[in-house]
C-alpha cells in the first residue's frame, strides 16, 4: 500500500498539473481573441489610411469608399469584441486598455475624415457617443445604439468614447461638443443632446435613419 | 482570476477535482481486488455461520411479502439463515400479510408497538441467536446470492460489517432513472471507501454486523433518523472495520416524485451532519486517518461549497434579471425580435473554469462507468445518466441546502 501522505501529495500533484494546464489552455485562447481584435484593428486603421491618402492626393475621397458599411461593420465588430473582452473581466488588462485607446484614436481619424468630405451625398447619420462605466443609463444607451446599428446598418455610423479612457483626443472631443456630466453624452449629425435618448428620439432627430429603411421595406 | 469570487469558486473546483482524483488513484490501487470480488465462486459452503435478517415493517402490506419471498429465495442453507420480520405497530394490514408465514420454520413473527427503527432493530438483535446480524428494509429486495457474497468478506477476522452493492428497484419516474446513475456512483464510491477504511453510513439495507460488535459498542441509538450513519461512526471511532461487498445486489424501492425525494434527503443529510456533530471529535484526528482526516472534512467543504455556489447563482439570477429589465427599458418591445443567432468562437466562454469544470464531469462520467462495471448486470442508460446530469444539480442543492439550515438550528427531520 502506498503511504497515505505520498498519495495525498500524488493527487495534489495531478490536480495542481490539471488545473495549470486549464489555466494555460484559457489564457492561450485570451491572447488569441487580443490577437484577433488587433488584426482587425490593422485592416481598419489600413482603410482609414487609404481613404485619408487618396482625400489628401485629390482633395475629395471617394464616397463609396468612405461611407462603405463594411468598414462601419468592422468598427462595429471590434466594438463588440473590446466590450466582450471588458466583460469577461480583461477590461483592466494593459492590452486591452491598449486596444480601446488605439479603437478610440481609429473612430476620430475616421469621423474627421467623413466630416470634411462635404461633398458626398447619402451621407450615413454620424453618431458621437459618450459613456463610462457603472453607468446604468449608459447601458440602455448602448442597448439602443446596437439595435441601431444593426437594424440599419448602411444608414448609420457610431463611433463610441470611453470617457475614463486616458486618451486626450477624447477629452477634446467632448470639449468640443460641451459633453458634460452625467453620461451618456450624444452628439448626432453635430448637435449635442445629454442623457439618454430611445430609438423614437433618434429617430426623430435624423428622420434619415428610417427614411431609407422604410423606404427599402416598402420595396419588399 | 481577477475577483474573489473567481478565486473561491477556482478553489471549490480545485478541492472537488482533488477528491475525485483522490478516489480514482485509490480504486486504480486497488482495481484489482476490486474487480476479483465478481469473478470469486459462490460456492455455498455446508459450514456457513448462521444468519438472523430483522425485516422491519412498519404499512408496508404490499412489499413486506416480496421482501421475505426474496430472502427465502436466498442461496444460503435453509438452517443457517433465520428471518425475523416485525412488525413496528402498522396501522395496515401488515400483520394480515405476514400471518401467512405464521407457521414457516425460518421466520419468526414478533409484533410489537410503535417505537420507530432503531427500536426494531435492537429488538431482533437482542432476541437472534446466530454470530451474524442484519437488516432489510420492508422495502428492498435481495438478489438471490447476495448473502453467501457478503458472508464471504468475513473470511477475514478483522471485518466486523459488510455493506452490500445497492441499487434502485425498477426504476420508473425520471427521479427515480436520476437515483438509478446516483446510486452506481455510490457502489464505486463505498466500495472506495471501503478500501480506505472511511465508510461512514451501513445502509439499512441488508448490511451484515457481527453480532458482537452490539455487545462491545451498545445497541441502535434514535441517531437524528439515521441510526445507519450513527451506527457506521461509532464502529469507525471504535476503530471497527467495516468492508464492502459491492458484488452482492440489492435492489431498494425509491422516492417517485422530487417532493419525495427532497423529505428522504433531507432526512439523511440533516441527519448526517448532526450525527458528525456528534461525532465532531473524529475531525481532523489523526487516529481515523483517511475518514478524519479527509472524507469528513470533505463532505462539510462540499456542503459549504454548495452554499457558495447557490448564492452566487442566486445573485447571477438577480442580476441577469435586472439587466433584461434595462433591455427592456431601453428597447421595449423590439428586444423580443428575433435574431439568428452567429457563432463565433470569439464569444465562446473559455475561463480556466470550464476546462477544469470538464475534467471534473468527465471524472464523474467514469466513475458511473466504474460502477456499472463493479456491479455486474446494472447498467445505467444514456438516458438514465441524462437525468443524472440534468436534473440533480437542479434538485440536490434544495435538500443540502435544507439540511444546513436544519442543523444551524438544530431541527430534526422527520421520518415519513
Amino acid at each position: 500500500m502506498i503511504k497515505d501522505w505520498k498519495k495525498y501529495a500524488f493527487t495534489f500533484l495531478i490536480t495542481t498539473a490539471i488545473f495549470i494546464t486549464a489555466i494555460g489552455i484559457s489564457s492561450w485562447i485570451d491572447n488569441r481573441r487580443v490577437d484577433e481584435v488587433r488584426t482587425m484593428q490593422d485592416s481598419i486603421s489600413l482603410s482609414i489610411l487609404s481613404s485619408e491618402t487618396q482625400f489628401n492626393l485629390l482633395k475629395s475621397a471617394a464616397c463609396d469608399d468612405l461611407f462603405s458599411s463594411e468598414l462601419g461593420k468592422e468598427l462595429g465588430d471590434m466594438s463588440d469584441r473590446l466590450s466582450y473582452l471588458e466583460s469577461a473581466g480583461r477590461g483592466q488588462d494593459a492590452d486591452v486598455i491598449t486596444l480601446k485607446q488605439y479603437y478610440s484614436l481609429l473612430e476620430i481619424k475616421d469621423y474627421i475624415l467623413i466630416n470634411s468630405a462635404t461633398q458626398c451625398k447619402n451621407r450615413p447619420v454620424i453618431v458621437l457617443y459618450f459613456y463610462q462605466a457603472k453607468c446604468p443609463e449608459c447601458d440602455k444607451q448602448g442597448d439602443v445604439l446596437t439595435y441601431i446599428r444593426q437594424h440599419y446598418p448602411g444608414n448609420i455610423r457610431v463611433y463610441s468614447f470611453d470617457n475614463d479612457l486616458n486618451v486626450s483626443a477624447i477629452k477634446t472631443l467632448a470639449n468640443i461638443y460641451k459633453i458634460g456630466t452625467p453620461l451618456p453624452g450624444l452628439v448626432i449629425n453635430n448637435k449635442t443632446y445629454s442623457g439618454f435618448h430611445t430609438i423614437e428620439d433618434i429617430q426623430k432627430i435624423a428622420p434619415g435613419l428610417v427614411a431609407t429603411s422604410t423606404a427599402t421595406s416598402t420595396k419588399k | 482570476m481577477h475577483s474573489l469570487r473567481e478565486i473561491a469558486t477556482l478553489g471549490i473546483l480545485f478541492t472537488s477535482l482533488y477528491f475525485e482524483i483522490f478516489i480514482l488513484v485509490t480504486y486504480l490501487e486497488h482495481r484489482r481486488n476490486l474487480h476479483n470480488l465478481r469473478h470469486a465462486s459462490t460456492h455455498v459452503h455446508p459450514d456457513l455461520p448462521g444468519v438472523t435478517i430483522i425485516v422491519p415493517c412498519f404499512n408496508e402490506e404490499t412489499t413486506a411479502v416480496k421482501t421475505i419471498e426474496s430472502l427465502l429465495a436466498l442461496e444460503y442453507p435453509s438452517d443457517k439463515l433465520h428471518i425475523m420480520a416485525i412488525n413496528d405497530g402498522s396501522t395496515d394490514g401488515t400483520a394480515l400479510s405476514l400471518s401467512k408465514y405464521a407457521n414457516h420454520p425460518q421466520i419468526e413473527i414478533i409484533h410489537k408497538e410503535n417505537g420507530g427503527k432503531h427500536t426494531v432493530l435492537n429488538m431482533g438483535i437482542a432476541r437472534a441467536t446466530t454470530a451474524f446480524v442484519g437488516c432489510l428494509d420492508a422495502d428492498s429486495y435481495a438478489k438471490p446470492d447476495a448473502l453467501a457474497r457478503i458472508m464471504k468478506q468475513f473470511n477475514n477476522p478483522d471485518v466486523m460489517a459488510v455493506v452490500p452493492s445497492l441499487h434502485i428497484y425498477k426504476p420508473e419516474t425520471l427521479v427515480q432513472r436520476m437515483q438509478k446513475t446516483e446510486y452506481l456512483i455510490g457502489v464505486f464510491l463505498r466500495s472506495v471507501l471501503a478500501e480506505l477504511r472511511a465508510l461512514y453510513v451501513t445502509p439499512g439495507p441488508f448490511s451484515i454486523f457481527r453480532k458482537n460488535v452490539f455487545e462491545q459498542i451498545g445497541y441502535y441509538r434514535k441517531a437524528h433518523n439515521t441510526e445507519d450513519m450513527e451506527m457506521a461512526l461509532r464502529m469507525q471511532s471504535h476503530g471497527m472495520r467495516i468492508a464492502s461487498a459491492h458484488d452482492a445486489v440489492i435492489y431498494t424501492s425509491s422516492p417517485r416524485t422530487p417532493k419525495k425525494l427532497y423529505k428522504q434527503r433531507v432526512r439523511w443529510t440533516s441527519g448526517f451532519f448532526h450525527n458528525l456533530r456528534d461525532y465532531r471529535g473524529m475531525l481532523l484526528n489523526r487516529k481515523y486517518r483517511h475518514l478524519g482526516g479527509f472524507v469528513l472534512p470533505m463532505m462539510i467543504i462540499s456542503a459549504a461549497s454548495v452554499l457558495f455556489v447557490v448564492a452566487m447563482f442566486g445573485y447571477d439570477l438577480v442580476r441577469s434579471v435586472h439587466s433584461y429589465i434595462v433591455h427592456f427599458q431601453a428597447l421595449g418591445y423590439k428586444m423580443f425580435e428575433w435574431s439568428w443567432p452567429s457563432f463565433n468562437w470569439f464569444f465562446l466562454h473559455t475561463s480556466p473554469l470550464v476546462f477544469a469544470g470538464f475534467v471534473a464531469f468527465s471524472l464523474v462520467m467514469g466513475f458511473i462507468l466504474i460502477g456499472t462495471r463493479l456491479s455486474h448486470g446494472n447498467t445505467a442508460k444514456l438516458f438514465d445518466i441524462a437525468c443524472y446530469v440534468c436534473l440533480y444539480s437542479i434538485i440536490a442543492p434544495f435538500w443540502i441546502v435544507r439540511s444546513i439550515a436544519n442543523v444551524a438550528l438544530s431541527k430534526q427531520a422527520v421520518w415519513r
